[in-house]
């Protein structure tokens, strides 16, 4: 078995009243993609925020490499995190080689070393004909790739991925995933926050999932997949909120199924696949005269999962700003 | 590494974002000195038509050419030619702005018996320093010999005797007013650059989430703050050295010389320093920069005003008089008006000047690391 690079024993963080994390236990493992999951206000930007120094737990421990973080919260252990959020991109106004030229000196870079972790960090993220070029003048992806050497320029040993690739397009992200897998080929360990899940389900070695402050499961990818069941996942659309009432019911009654019900859609979950149950399920509705818009059948994915364990989508949250005002907490301490 | 190096890197920093803006920055910093020397350093140039009264006690053949004279200068309109008591009679009410007595012994003059006399009230001040000039100037075309052969002015300047007019000199014996504002105005160009440096980048810097990547490296936190200061300091800097360059772009001219740049630079520094503290104090409890801007200029407007910027302390109302004394924008301007107006400033003040400023630029820093220490945690 691996070593342990972070191990967060029993963590909890109150403000005032409000509980953020409540009771939260993780082992890293050393060389693994962990990715942390959950809803905005789940607790996972809090829980970083601790891991990486700048609140101070209200119970639990935090261990980083061995070290107890709150009895030693020293420049070793600054210098083994690195961190890049969606937020901290890179500096616009400064060239590329001025971003990375800075972090590197706030990270203690010996001042021999740095034209040459510089030159290395540009080469890998192809930047090096616009080393010169202001970065505000570069693309999203480009951005991201910057963002990611210079979160990398101080050579740590746990790297902290924020959302690393909200709003970039498809191309983009693919690309950056191919930039963080290489990382653990030199044997970086990585936590890694994202809203989209199938990004999650790309990269991760293993997820925990948390919401209201709690982890509701840990797991490798098929591992949670299986949570959800064997079989495979029916989604219908119906004309109607109504329509898909009755859907369900029907659903519920003839077929022994537990469908969910959400506006006009009902999820169910077929433990047992028999491609004949689909047909015989449209004719039973089409006898009863709901009008499905549309049908689609398919294999557990980690948004089931995540529906599953806390009720609702993941992006169905996005404009629940729980993250901000959190941040706000923060700033106001 | 250590906290000089780590703010040495910060600054660095602020001033590669200084100067990848530097247009904006230095249109930003010339536009309000530009403004204030232009507009009002000329407001006493163009005044024409001053109101006058004239008293002739000579009554003779030169008198009477000077009255022409005075009177075909555009500058001038001399709405009476009266008697010495129904002429600062006008005076008091306002009629007439100057009051000029032709002595009897016109156009001879002598040491201790000029050939003219001028009261004026102090109402207007720059309307008096445009004006003065020209009188004398006037009256020494008539001077002949009896005025070349003695050094001193032909027109004493008096102040007429009344409750509703000053008696305190204008701005200097040889300054005029341009150069007074453009000495109080080094002091605002540097705490405005300073004022708007450092918190209003801290704050963006919050917003966007770079303060908490400079607070994982294992740097010292004060850096964050003393790197500000520095820049801030810098921009003040800047800030000043192109306001002076206006100024002596539109006559300016330094009593003192060219040494009078590190008088001026000691001053700016410390005032860069002390303001930058105060901006990283607002920014350590202000979350916007809108609402950070009102803040800062409520503190620098009143502060520039009551120090002396546009009008002399001794024409401010008297109960702003004292609260000067504790505006640290007094001493600096006291610094840099002396350098510039008088080519001197008195040891005794000096010290003075520099001793409070040297205290407010200190008690401002470390104002400054304490408000930000109980922010960041």
């Amino acid at each position: 078995m691996a070593e342990t690079i972070l191990e967060i024993k029993n963590l909890v963080k109150k403000f005032g009243d409000f509980t953020a994390v409540n009771d939260i236990s993780l082992d890293i493992k050393k060389g693994e993609i962990y990715g942390i999951l959950g809803p905005n206000g789940a607790g996972k930007t809090t829980t970083i925020n601790m891991v990486l120094g700048l609140l101070k737990p209200t119970g639990g421990s935090i261990r980083i490499n061995g070290i107890d973080i709150s009895k030693s919260h020293g420049n070793d252990v600054k210098k083994m995190m690195g961190l890049m959020t969606q937020e901290t991109v890179v500096e616009g106004d400064l060239t590329a080689r001025d971003n990375l030229e800075i972090f590197a000196e706030l990270y203690h870079v010996p001042k021999s070393e740095i034209p040459k972790k510089i030159k290395e960090a540009l080469a890998e993220s192809e930047l090096t004909e616009f080393a010169n070029k202001r970065a505000g003048t570069f693309s999203g992806g480009m951005q991201r790739r910057l963002a990611l050497v210079k979160a990398m320029i101080q050579d740590p040993k746990l790297l902290i991925l924020d959302e690393p690739t909200t709003g970039l397009d498809i191309q983009n992200r693919v690309n950056m995933w191919g930039h963080i897998k290489d990382l653990t080929k030199i044997g970086v360990t990585i936590i890694l926050t994202t809203q989209y899940l199938e990004e999650a389900d790309a990269l991760c070695d293993r997820i925990a999932i948390i919401d209201h402050g709690k982890i509701k499961a840990i797991g490798t990818a098929s591992e949670l997949k299986r949570m959800v069941g064997t079989g495979r996942i029916l989604e219908l659309v119906l004309e109607s909120e109504s329509q898909a009432q009755q859907a369900a019911a029907l659903i519920k009654s003839k077929f022994k199924l537990s469908p969910n019900v959400r506006i006009d859609k009902v999820d169910a979950v077929i433990e047992k696949w028999d491609p004949k149950v689909l047909p015989e399920i449209l004719s039973e509705l089409e006898h009863k005269k709901l009008i499905v818009a549309s049908v689609n059948v398919h294999l557990p994915t980690l948004d089931d999962v995540f529906i599953k364990l806390t009720g609702s989508g993941m992006r169905d949250d996005a404009s629940n700003d729980f993250t901000s005002a959190r941040a706000n907490v923060f700033m106001r301490r | 590494m250590g906290l000089i190096d780590e703010s040495i890197t910060l600054y660095k920093r602020e001033m590669l974002i200084f100067q990848a803006n530097l247009r904006a920055n230095i249109v930003r910093a010339l536009i309000f000195p530009l403004v204030i020397i232009v507009f009002f350093g000329n407001i006493g140039n163009a005044v024409s038509h001053t109101p006058i009264s004239v008293v002739n006690y000579a009554n003779n053949a030169q008198a009477n050419d000077f009255i022409n004279t005075l009177q075909s200068d555009n500058q001038f309109n001399i709405v009476a030619l009266t008697d010495e008591n129904s002429a600062l009679n006008l005076l008091h009410t306002g009629a007439v702005q100057i009051v000029v007595i032709i002595l009897p012994g016109f156009p001879d003059s002598s040491a201790d018996q000029p050939a003219v006399q001028v009261y004026y009230s102090n109402s207007q001040p720059q309307v008096i320093a445009a004006s003065l000039p020209v009188i004398n100037q006037d009256a020494k075309e008539f001077g002949g010999a009896g005025i070349a052969s003695q050094q001193s002015s032909p027109v004493p300047q008096q102040t007429a005797q009344s409750e509703e007019v000053s008696s305190n000199p204008l701005y200097s014996a040889q300054g005029n007013y341009i150069d007074f504002l453009t000495g109080g105005l080094l002091a605002m160009v540097v705490i405005f650059g300073a004022l708007f440096s450092g918190g209003i980048s801290y704050i963006t810097d919050r917003q966007s989430g770079n303060i908490k990547a400079f607070l994982i490296t294992p740097i010292n936190k004060n850096a964050i703050v003393l790197s500000r200061i520095f820049s801030g300091s810098t921009q003040g800097l800047i800030s000043a050295f192109l306001a002076l360059g206006i100024g002596l772009f539109f006559g300016v001219t330094i009593a003192m010389g060219p040494s009078a740049l590190i008088y001026i630079a000691v001053v700016v520094i410390l005032l860069g320093v002390g303001f930058s503290g105060i901006s990283m104090m607002l920014a350590s409890r202000i979350k916007r920069a809108d609402i950070f801007a009102i803040f800062a200029q409520a503190i620098g407007l009143p502060l520039w005003f009551i120090s002396g910027g546009i009008v002399p302390i001794s024409s401010l109302p008297g109960w702003m008089q004292p609260i000067s004394n504790l505006d640290p924008l007094t001493y600096a301007s006291n610094i840099s008006r002396g350098v510039i107006l008088q080519g001197f400033v008195p040891p005794g003040e000096l010290v003075t000047d520099l001793c409070v400023l040297i205290i407010f630029a200190s008690a401002m820093m470390l104002l400054a690391f304490r408000a930000l220490k109980s922010t960041i945690e």
